[in-house]
This record gives C-alpha cells, sequence and structure tokens, in this order.
C-alpha cells in the first residue's frame, strides 16, 4: 500500500499510528521532508531504520528519494508518504489531518491530488466532523508522542477515536478482521 | 526439489525454521513434502511435530536397513516407511534415526531414503556438522540449501571462518539462501543485519521472533501455528509476511513462482 498523509498540521500521532499497524504486515518505509522524524533515527541520520521502518527525512521528490536510498517501491510492502507539496503517483489512501480550519493552499492542493480523500480531524477547535475519524489531541497522545521518538519504540497511541477509525479503514485493505487491526493497534511494547 | 536447513552454528532453529518451510509448502503451495534429517541422536523434529515412536516392527529402521542391505527394497518402496504429520496433508516425514541402528547404518538409510523419495519437495533439517561425511551428501544432493542464521555477532565470526575455508564458495555453487531465524526489529533492522553479515539482501528472508513457535513446539504441536499464521491473528501477524517471504525467496531460487494465499 502506498498511503499520502496530507495537511499543514503536525501529523505525526496519525503517522505513528500508521506505522504500528503497517509494520506488523510487512516491510514499511517513511518518507517525508518532516525534520521531527530525524529524532527516531539514530545520531540525527536523515536515513536509517526505527525498528524495521526505513524512514528518510528528505526534500527531494518521492522518486528522488527512492533513487537516494537506493530502494524501489516493490522492496516495500508499505510506505507511508508525509510529503507537503508532492503527490506520488498510485497512491492507494490519502489521509488528510485536519488542525484547525484549512487554509486556501491546503485546499487547493487537496484538490489537485482528487479521488477520495479521508479526512481525520485533530480536534482542536472541538468542532467534529462527519464523515471524518475525530481525535481529541489530549496530552497523553502527545505525550506517546514524545515517548516513540525519545525511546524509539512504537508505543500504541492512546486515542480510541484514532485506533477504531484506522482500523475500520485499513482492516480491509490488508486482509484483516478489524479486531485483529485494532488488537496491534492498541499492543503494547512486549520486551 | 531438494532443500538442505544447515546453519554456522548450533542453536539457531534449524530445525524450527525446515519444519515451519515444511509446513507452509505443503499448507500453502500444496507440494508434497517430507521432511528428513541427519543425525542418529536427535529427534527434536518429531517431538516438534508430536510424532510418537513407531511401535510396528515390519516397519522398524533395523529392518528396513536389513532389506536395504539384501537389495530387497526399491526405490519406490522407501515412502511406505514415511510417517504422516498429524493435521497436515501433504505433509510427512520419514525418521532414520534409532537407538538400535548404527550411525553408519543411519546414514546409508538416510542417503537412500533422500535419493528415492518420490515427494515434491523433500525438506532435511542437517544437525550433523558440516565437514561429516553426511552433510556433504546431503548438501551434494540437494537442489537449494538454507542457511539459518540469527542477529548474534558470533554468527559473523562463524561466516567468516567458512568464506575463509571455502565452504561459502562450495554451498553458493549449489544455490544458498538465509533464513534469519528469532529476527527482532528492536535488535536492529533486518536490512542492517544482512549488510553487516555481508549477504545479498534478495537472498535473505526472517522469521520474527515469536514466544507461540517456542511454545506450540514445546508442546508438540508446531503444525497448530500455521492456521492463526494465514488467518492474521494478532499473536502471531508478523510471521504471516516473514513465511510468504521465506517462501518466496526459497521457491524463487528453485525456479517456482509463489502463489500465497489470499486471506
Amino acid at each position: 500500500m502506498q498511503i499520502g498523509v496530507y495537511g499543514s498540521t503536525d501529523k505525526r500521532p496519525v503517522v505513528y499510528a500508521l506505522l504500528k499497524l503497517l509494520q506488523a504486515t510487512g516491510d514499511v518505509a517513511l518518507f517525508s521532508n518532516n525534520r521531527h522524524y530525524k529524532r527516531l533515527l539514530e545520531h540525527g541520520q536523515s536515513q536509517g531504520h526505527m525498528a524495521n521502518v526505513m524512514i528518510a527525512v528528505s526534500d527531494s521528490s518521492p522518486d528522488e528519494i527512492f533513487e537516494e536510498i537506493g530502494y524501489t517501491t516493490d522492496d516495500f510492502e508499505h510506505v507511508v508518504f508525509d510529503i507537503q507539496d508532492t503527490i506520488p503517483g498510485e497512491l492507494s489512501l490519502v489521509l488528510h489531518v485536519k488542525g484547525y480550519a484549512v487554509d486556501e493552499e491546503e485546499r487547493e492542493f487537496l484538490e489537485m491530488i482528487g479521488g477520495e480523500v479521508k479526512a481525520i480531524k485533530l480536534l482542536y477547535d472541538g468542532k467534529s466532523e462527519r464523515e471524518a475519524i475525530n481525535v481529541q489531541p489530549h496530552s497523553p497522545l502527545w505525550r506517546t508522542v514524545e515517548q516513540i521518538e525519545a525511546l524509539r519504540v512504537l508505543a500504541p497511541l492512546p486515542s480510541k477515536e484514532l485506533n477504531r477509525g484506522l482500523a475500520v479503514l485499513l482492516a480491509s485493505q490488508l486482509g484483516m478482521k478489524q479486531k485483529s487491526a485494532l488488537t496491534i493497534l492498541t499492543r503494547r511494547w512486549r520486551r | 526439489m531438494r532443500i538442505a536447513v544447515i546453519s554456522p552454528d548450533r542453536k539457531q532453529g534449524g530445525t524450527t525454521v525446515s519444519v515451519l518451510l515444511a509446513l507452509a509448502l505443503a499448507q500453502t503451495q500444496n507440494l508434497t513434502t517430507c521432511l528428513t534429517y541427519t543425525g542418529n541422536d536427535s529427534r527434536t523434529i518429531t517431538s516438534f511435530l508430536g510424532i510418537k515412536p513407531q511401535e510396528d516392527r515390519t516397519r522398524s529402521l533395523t529392518q528396513v536397513i536389513k532389506l536395504l542391505e539384501a537389495n530387497a527394497i526399491s526405490g519406490n518402496e522407501i515412502v511406505d516407511y514415511c510417517t504422516k504429520v498429524p493435521g497436515v496433508p501433504n505433509l510427512q516425514i520419514i525418521e532414520t534415526a534409532a537407538d538400535s541402528i548404527t550411525d553408519e547404518d543411519n546414514a546409508k538409510l538416510l542417503r537412500f531414503a533422500i535419493e528415492n523419495l518420490s515427494h515434491q519437495i523433500v525438506i532435511t533439517d542437517v544437525v550433523t556438522e558440516i565437514y561429516d561425511e553426511i552433510t556433504g551428501s546431503v548438501i551434494d544432493n540437494s537442489d537449494l540449501v538454507v542457511m539459518v542464521i540469527s542477529q548474534s555477532r558470533d554468527i559473523a565470526a562463524r561466516l567468516k571462518g567458512w568464506e575463509t575455508a571455502g565452504v561459502m564458495k562450495y554451498l553458493n555453487q549449489k544455490g544458498l539462501v538465509f533464513v534469519c531465524n528469532q529476527y527482532d526489529p528492536y535488535v536492529e533492522a533486518f536490512r542492517d543485519t544482512t549488510k553487516r553479515l555481508n549477504l545479498r539482501h534478495r537472498r535473505c528472508a526472517k522469521i520474527s521472533y515469536n514466544p507461540f513457535i517456542k511454545r506450540t513446539s514445546n508442546t508438540g504441536k508446531l503444525q497448530t501455528i500455521l492456521p492463526p499464521i494465514m488467518n492474521k491473528d494478532p499473536r502471531v501477524i508478523e510471521l504471516h509476511n516473514d513465511l510468504k517471504e521465506c517462501l518466496t525467496v526459497v521457491l524463487a531460487n528453485l525456479g517456482r513462482r509463489t502463489i500465497w494465499p489470499q486471506s
């Protein structure tokens, strides 16, 4: 699966939950121009692995990133793109992570992507949206994000809505039951 | 097609990988598969699968050896001495070890079995040392060698030793693929493991560490792990993709395509 995650708000809780689910079902890569993900890698590297997830932080286009790392799409079961200004070809799913009101530029970009875009709304403004996965951006959520980055361990995100929403959204595409997807999303690091 | 499963060091999980490969080949690819093993004192493979020693005297190994020596057994009759693995259609095992037979007889019987078994896949778990005669004979008769390794640093040293001794060259000529057993992503990413060990990543697959492997093998029910793996049970979900990768690497090197059942 190739998943594009868009939106100008901080999308890390969504991306980490995605990685947690996807890494259980195959080789995963995360490509982003967000420097924050470098924290997941050793010694501030721009390319490397956290557990078995390949992470590349670069301003290059998706094709150029593949060239840089020396792999192709086929080398990965799943690729997550968190790149703001480029649209990789053949995305199987587009997620739009919303914070406060969406600005004009973001809206135009989403129109360019076209097709079906699944919205995930982080309820900073307290206004939930129909058809979106509405997530409370409470402090335990961000504490877990910090924990994931500091300990470099994919801990479960403490958001029922996010986990349930992603389980419903991805289970069939991953060929598993929703319950199984939810179990993976919520299971703790057992070592 | 004959596959030899070897490991550069003891206790790497060669038997576990042999059984998992055999189970997956028999169940997902519908290939008639037979498991064999070298050595006269190892019963691990049968204990993993809950197979009890045969009581039938007419099928005793001493009897088979006598028939072999008298040239009174033909190649296609060896199938009659195979035991079905309980609960797994397509998978059989041939026991070639017993207290009542010598190591020489054991080797003779194993050689005869490997040469004559008519199964589509014959997997031999090589527990004897690499320089033993029977190991050489099994490898010579194989179409592919699967080397079971782990993420331990000792393995790198062993592989280096084998490289110097020319063993790797010999194995590579036969066709060599690697399976990293008890793989843990938090020890090291798989790409980093293969890079560190100087192996071609495309010839490598992994079996993630999972407590259910040990649990089922300890109770003699290792075969019961396959249905949950195929059903993507969250407890063993990583093994779903791992097994698929293992089969793809193994079968591709045997010139076959893997048809993986869709869940």
